[in-house]
């Protein structure tokens, strides 16, 4: 046996070898400290999650969606998913969503989603999810066309809508200020709620002030570069419609934190601070929605202008129900509720909406 | 003389510059407030603009259409407050805004 092993046809023969076993190994080595550094920072359900999916979608980030899924209501955990989500997209990974877990979504969420997946898509990163195991979850989400963004192709545009199947979940971005999106969308739930087309001023107010916010501010340096995306839905027993309106941009503190010299509210923070006490954002923004940023630092009031001014529709009741949330501040407009947020959101979410007993006018 | 916003112009006034969006406040003052304006101060007549009929205005076409009367066009403020005329049934609180918005560009340029 040991002249076999010392006869150079052997030795020729364990040599190739060696090298092929060492460079799988190498690969092995690789595979493992990639398939690791994919899984960093997961939690154990993720993980576990992840490993069940080992063959198709080992290379996403998995990311596992709250149970309840409802910006108004569970804000903090919300906006800690959607955290997870923004930075996949800075980094561009591919995600993962698990929303098997899911058993309540309200329609901020679904906004968050269905702009999450066309944002991912149009500069070509994957995105994917699975179904809900709730029924009613399931067939929200379906009925949004969130998984019809999921499967079908997006091309990078200024414009995008989608629209669901009974027209009762209607989803539109766009980078302009463009009134007939407005127009279009409250004629047609207005039918459903009041038997009539009609006018409502207010929300086309509100809609025309958000587009020019996005427009002009959610950018720091260059204007119009933001989309804004505004989902409408119609309740299920066509009472209600509900408006949100998001934007990716920096949100209104860091906006105007922003403001070089010359512009309006450059310095507004001192200025503020001489005429009023403040500790944290959310007293802010109260501050901002009664107009006192507005007098004080440009010493006119507001006007009708910008978000003091869609608090007015509130106040004249063309709205109801109004939020907002902007960095780290929530706020229930018509409770009075500010709160600081724990995970920060780098742009501006505001819902509202409307029903029977709002103010509106018979379309000519 | 008459203007009705929602016929001669646009049922859905739009933004405050055609750049950033279609159917903008300066296209009304441009195409249609300046030239009726003018025509009226020089006619002495009364310049009636009926703000009813629309989807809804932004404040930005408002403050752009009207404050830019003063600020870009430099018409003159007595002109203006002799001639314009405003209606608005349906969103009386315009009135006073839009007056508002000419009296700050007159105290801008001072």
């Amino acid at each position: 046996m040991k002249k076999l092993y010392q006869s150079s046809k052997y030795k020729a023969y364990n040599r190739k070898h060696a090298r092929s076993s060492i460079c799988a190994r190498c690969q092995y080595v690789n595979w493992l400290k990639n398939k690791r550094f994919h899984e960093i920072g997961l939690t154990k359900s993720e993980l576990a999650h992840k490993r069940k999916q080992k063959t198709k979608y080992w290379d996403f980030v998995h990311i596992c969606a709250p149970r309840r899924l409802c910006v108004l209501t569970n804000s903090d955990a919300v906006f800690k998913f959607l955290e997870k989500i923004q930075e996949c997209h800075n980094g561009n990974k591919k995600v993962f969503l698990v929303l098997k877990d899911v058993e309540e979504i309200d329609n901020s969420a679904i906004l968050l989603l269905l702009s999450g997946v066309i944002r991912f898509k149009s500069i070509g990163i994957d995105f994917d999810g699975d179904f809900p195991r709730n029924a009613n979850v399931k067939h929200v989400l379906v009925k949004s066309g969130f998984f019809r963004c999921i499967i079908n192709k997006v091309v990078p545009n200024d414009k995008y809508e989608v629209l669901s199947n009974n027209d009762f979940i209607l989803t539109h971005a766009s980078k302009r200020v463009d009134a007939d999106i407005g127009d279009a969308v409250i004629g047609k739930m207005s039918k459903a709620i009041w038997g009539s087309s009609k006018r409502c001023q207010g929300v086309q107010r509100t809609l025309i002030e958000l587009m020019h916010n996005t427009h002009d501010h959610a950018d720091v340096i260059n204007l119009g570069t933001k989309h804004w995306w505004l989902s409408v839905n119609l309740s299920d027993d066509h009472s209600r419609v509900s408006f949100s309106f998001t934007d990716f941009g920096v949100g209104v503190f860091t906006s105007l934190d922003n403001k070089s010299i010359g512009q309006k509210f450059h310095e507004w923070r001192s200025i503020l601070s001489r005429k009023f006490t403040f500790k944290s954002n959310p007293e802010i923004l109260k501050l901002i929605l009664d107009g006192k940023l507005h007098e004080t630092v440009t010493g006119k009031p507001f006007r009708g202008k910008g978000l003091p001014g869609i608090a007015m529709t509130l106040k004249r009741n063309q709205i109801s129900n109004l939020h907002i949330i902007t960095n780290d501040v929530f706020c229930d407009y018509e409770n009075s509720n500010y709160k600081k947020l724990e995970t920060p959101f780098s742009g501006t979410l505001v819902y509202w909406e409307i029903s029977k007993n709002n103010e509106c006018c018979n379309d000519n | 003389m008459i203007i009705k916003v929602a016929k001669d112009f646009s049922r859905k006034p739009t933004a405050r510059t055609e750049v950033e969006g279609a159917n903008s406040g300066e296209k009304f003052r441009e195409t249609l407030l300046v030239p009726m304006l003018v025509e009226a101060i020089k006619s002495s007549k009364k310049l009636i603009v009926d703000l009813d009929g629309t989807a809804g205005f932004g404040t930005s076409f408002l403050e752009e259409a009207f404050g830019g009367l003063i600020r870009v066009n430099h018409i003159e403020y007595s002109d203006i407050n002799k001639t314009l005329e405003l209606i608005s049934h349906e969103e009386p609180y315009l009135i006073d805004d839009i007056n508002q918005y000419i009296l700050d560009a007159k105290n801008e340029i001072k």
